[in-house]
């Protein structure tokens, strides 16, 4: 059955059931920071959580040719990083899951170094990417936590890149204060990416730091056995044949967790800028 | 229903002279007001001299004002109003201890570098 859908939603593809439609001219709408977690001080966090930079609503702002908007409106979500490399910005949002099944993650984004210099500056983005934050259920079998996360590594030191990556690995997971309460793993380190099969692509950098052009993005999930199914960006479909998300063992407290979180890191002294016109998350109709 | 955000601008910051936060775009909102709070708070003053700044872009700055916080442990928190700010603020100032705080710790090798929560809270 074809729907008929309004112009802001009929750029993307939704399964039977749409579960949110976020588009950032109503607000944040459940965006925020990702904080490490603590116990009793701030100070218990993993050092590598103590600078993640929280979003904020954007009207794409240059300073050569004022206010840009966004894609159906005034406002994007921003996520902006530190001035210095290696620095990421995060945002998040957390649901949790009613019925196991396919589940597609649609978005309309854009990412541009800070425009502080007349230069190209086409290598100051390190990387932009998505992540899903999952767990199975309680009643499940050998439970896990599964983390599938995808990047677009822009620019490196070796030059760039520009390719697709997915992270299969992880760190270990450190115990946070004195309880046994609290763990915690940093998953956004530059260690333990692998490239995507047949993941190049050049995208639209467009000229100068100050010019947006927006791209489209689908990842496709299945929670039933946790694995990827597709991943799209623009007119590149990755079957993802082979691709592994991270799994760790089931932890106490986070049963049929679903989040969401894009992530942006710089790779020069300038802040790196993600935009988020609008995410839709759909599943199928069980 | 009229749109407010709160945004963490600094989060278990050490400021230890001069400090600025991130810029934080504000074009939404027509009203502002900066919290910051020291989380240990120390029984001698701990001083903030404040400026908030405005730019056009996000990369030039310019002062709307400036104004001082003493913290100490019956005034961890303090406040900064705003409006007519346009589309972006931030926060900058140096953080300096009182001459009682600085004798206080005269003797001693490690003074504690303050702690602080900064807070921008924001409203259509």
């Amino acid at each position: 059955m074809t729907r008929i859908l309004p112009p802001a939603l009929d750029l993307f593809d939704p399964l039977d059931r749409i579960l949110v439609h976020d588009d950032f001219n109503r607000g944040m709408q459940g965006w925020t920071g990702l904080v490490g977690n603590y116990e009793d001080s701030l100070d218990s966090m993993l050092p590598e959580y103590a600078d993640l930079r929280d979003p904020m609503l954007s009207n794409l702002t240059v300073w050569d040719t004022g206010t840009d908007g966004s894609l159906h409106g005034s406002y994007a979500m921003k996520l902006a990083t530190l001035p210095r490399p290696g620095a990421l910005a995060v945002a998040i949002k957390r649901l949790t899951w009613r019925v196991a099944t396919r589940i597609r993650w649609e978005s309309i984004v854009t990412f541009k170094p800070e425009a502080s210099e007349l230069k190209l500056s086409s290598t100051d983005v390190r990387a932009f990417g998505i992540l899903l934050d999952l767990q199975d259920d309680d009643l499940r079998t050998q439970p896990h936590r599964v983390m599938p996360h995808v990047r677009y590594l822009n620019a490196d030191k070796s030059g760039r890149p520009e390719k697709w990556q997915y992270k299969s690995t992880h760190r270990t997971v450190h115990d946070i204060g004195g309880r046994g309460e609290t763990k915690s793993h940093f998953h956004l380190g530059p260690d333990g990416w692998s490239d995507l099969p047949d993941g190049g692509q050049r995208l639209c950098y467009n000229e100068v730091a100050t010019k947006h052009n927006w791209y489209y993005l689908r990842l496709d999930f299945d929670l039933r056995d946790m694995r990827f199914l597709e991943f799209q960006c623009n007119n590149r479909v990755h079957a993802c044949r082979g691709v592994e998300p991270i799994r760790i063992p089931a932890m106490p407290n986070l049963w049929c967790m679903l989040n969401l979180a894009y992530f942006v890191e710089t790779n020069s002294s300038k802040r790196a800028f993600l935009y988020v016109d609008s995410s839709l998350l759909s599943t199928d109709r069980e | 229903m009229r749109q407010s955000h709160t945004a963490v601008v600094a989060r278990n910051a050490a400021w230890n002279g001069s400090f600025t936060t991130e810029p934080w775009e504000t074009a939404w909102a027509a009203e502002a007001v900066y919290f910051v709070r020291i989380l240990d708070p120390d029984p001698f003053p701990i001083v903030l001299q404040y400026r908030v700044e405005i730019s056009p872009d996000g990369i030039h700055w310019a002062e709307l004002s400036q104004g001082t916080f003493e913290f100490d442990e019956q005034n961890p928190l303090w406040h900064k109003q705003l409006k007519h700010f346009g589309g972006w603020l931030r926060l900058s100032g140096t953080v300096s201890s009182s001459p009682e705080r600085k004798a206080n710790y005269r003797y001693r090798s490690l003074q504690p570098i303050p702690r602080f929560m900064a807070y921008l809270t924001l409203k259509s």
